[in-house]
């Protein structure tokens, strides 16, 4: 986890991006790059050989001289140059910090400093990419990224970004019901001088609504733990009997505090 | 409210403008913040300052982990949407390419002339040792390289080419050209060894085919093709190697907060010297394409090139001829 401060001094955790799912992002995205470049090619090489059959002198364009066979090299060209230097930047800028492939990991980037991500921190993540990966072997990238510790590559250092995970699914409201048991308890009976946690009583209430996935025999037993270690806790000098029962009782005892 | 724990008691109070949070947030989680309605997004700061109210409270309340997870959830998806880039406009690019640029120019005018220096020295001594001693283009050029040279100005370039191989060749320069740009820019990260080597191996180059062009006695036809895109090209090459250089030399230097952050600092401030530099060498492979080949008289290309070169010194210069507005000056740029 990494903690990025927002302009509003709020501290918001985020979860750092794994090196491996950005790297199957990365082989995503590329392999996304060389579908374009050669769909562009195979289609092009097409429609110039209709064009060829069908026009009025092929002679002229099996040399290679026609507007049509020269605008394609033009274009394939300069469409080879603008993917491999703005392919990432384009959807980065325009999809907030996403591209393709790092939707489909659910990655996005965003600003190490908590301020928006700016069209010149893409741009500078995504130039350095090219040391960082090609041009280093990837060295750059795999030193940088184990050297620190949010796996951040030079890339990132430099436009002061940080990829990170995002959840996936949305969130989820907490549900505070309580599964019924079949034994009703009567709430708030037993006033206890010391009070268990918010976080103790999250267990608990996860423990109770997931009876039904635990096995029947696994089911007293961690009951039994559980209960052993509330009546530890709060020092409870009353003895129960149902492990269930009094989890549910103590439970309940911590409602209107 | 009776029979709640804590936390659901704090939940329960808040339920309501969360539930409207996490409904603006679904609408706009894909950066669509176009598809809010007015009403949406007046309240959307409010709520956002809420949640981040309650995210503290929570923390500091301690309550249940599924509770602070699902604020903290809010926070994060509300501070994506509320910070997400702001929209540049038109003026901003014109503005990026000419008072921006002028002061990022300015600021690192050293490495940029140390580059420029560097470029053309090196260019003139490789010439003139090449000139006199032609058989030494063989250790600098690669031989099917200076057959090649050889072969294609011996004559009229313009008689070679038809308007179909410099649409091809004008894409090949885009390519080729802005690649070595950027690449010099992006190796000034190994302390600006990468750049040095881009700009040595460049001036090389050009040094040993004009020395080897010229001594074979078809200098005539290699002026005539290189002169309308040289100032753009030669020019765009050393800005943008200069910006590689003063990020190296960043690197080196350091500042009180430390080299990383003197890097980051100093890349950010060089992005316009970086792009003014891909854009004039865009320029030139444009004229290198299409009007360099050409039967144009001599005196058009000529004064392309001088213009262009007029251009950029203008453009350069512009922070010292014109005053920048002030609002460009940011209040963080801590140098000069």
């Amino acid at each position: 986890m990494v903690s990025i401060e927002s302009p509003e001094q709020i501290r918001v955790l985020y979860r750092i991006a794994s090196p491996f799912s950005r790297l199957l992002a990365l082989i995503v995205d590329v392999a996304l790059i060389y579908t374009a470049i050669y769909l562009a090619v195979i289609l092009l090489g097409i429609f110039n050989i209709i064009h060829m059959a069908a026009g009025k002198n092929p002679l002229r364009a099996l040399a290679g001289g026609s507007v049509l066979s020269s605008l394609s090299v033009f274009f394939i060209m300069v469409l080879d140059f603008v993917m491999q230097w703005f392919y990432f930047i384009f959807f980065e800028i325009f999809l907030n910090g996403r591209t393709p492939g790092k939707i489909i990991f659910g990655l996005r980037v965003i600003s190490y400093s908590g301020k928006p991500l700016d069209a010149t921190s893409v741009i500078l993540r995504n130039f350095i990419r090219v040391f960082d990966q090609q041009a280093s072997l990837y060295l750059g990238a795999f030193f940088s990224i184990i050297l620190n510790k949010d796996f951040r590559r030079i890339g990132d250092l430099v436009a002061g970004t940080i990829v990170i995970n995002e959840e996936k699914g949305g969130f989820k409201m907490p549900d505070f019901s309580l599964l019924a048991l079949e034994k009703e308890i009567s709430a708030g009976e037993k006033i206890l001088g010391r009070k268990l946690g918010e976080n103790e009583l999250f267990v608990i209430r996860n423990f109770i609504n997931n009876l039904d996935k635990i096995s029947p025999e696994k089911r007293s037993d961690l009951a039994d733990k559980l209960a052993e270690k509330i009546h530890e806790n709060l020092q409870d000098e009353d003895e129960y009997t149902d492990s269930l029962g009094y989890i549910q009782k103590i439970y309940n005892s911590h409602k209107d505090y | 409210m009776e029979g709640m724990t804590k936390s659901e008691r704090f939940v329960e109070e808040r339920k309501d403008y969360w539930c409207r949070l996490e409904a603006i947030i679904k609408k706009a989680h894909n950066g669509r913040v176009s598809s809010l309605s007015g009403e949406e997004i007046r309240d959307f700061p409010d709520l956002y300052r809420h949640v981040c109210t309650d995210s503290e409270l929570a923390k500091t309340l301690e309550l249940s982990p599924d509770t602070v997870d699902y604020i903290m959830g809010l926070v994060r998806f509300s501070h994506n949407i509320l910070y997400s880039p702001p929209k540049k406009t038109i003026n901003d690019i014109i503005r990026f390419f000419t008072s921006d640029f002028s002061i990022s120019f300015r600021k690192n005018i050293k490495p940029i002339a140390f580059v420029f220096t560097m470029f053309f020295s090196i260019a003139l001594i490789t010439f003139i040792t090449i000139l006199r001693n032609p058989e030494y283009a063989s250790n600098v050029l690669p031989e099917n390289l200076i057959t090649m040279m050889k072969q294609s100005y011996s004559g009229d370039i313009s008689k070679k080419r038809d308007v179909y191989s410099n649409i091809e060749m004008s894409g090949f320069y885009i390519r080729n050209n802005i690649s070595i740009g950027f690449m010099s820019f992006v190796l000034g990260i190994t302390f600006g060894a990468g750049t040095i080597i881009i700009v040595c191996y460049n001036a090389l180059t050009l040094g040993a085919v004009f020395g080897l062009v010229v001594s074979s006695g078809y200098g005539k036809n290699l002026f005539a093709f290189v002169t309308a895109h040289s100032a753009f090209e030669l020019m765009g090459l050393c800005l943008t190697a200069g910006a590689g250089l003063a990020m190296g030399l960043s690197l080196i230097h350091g500042n009180s907060r430390g080299r990383a952050i003197a890097l980051s600092e100093k890349a950010r401030e060089l992005t316009p010297v970086l792009f003014t530099g891909a854009l004039s060498i865009l320029l030139a492979a444009f004229i290198e394409g299409f009007l360099s080949p050409t039967k144009a008289p001599y005196w058009i290309k000529l004064s392309v090139a001088l213009s262009s070169l007029a251009l950029i010194v203008f453009f350069s210069l512009k922070y010292i001829i014109f005053k920048p507005p002030v609002k460009i000056l940011k209040g963080d740029d801590d140098e000069e």
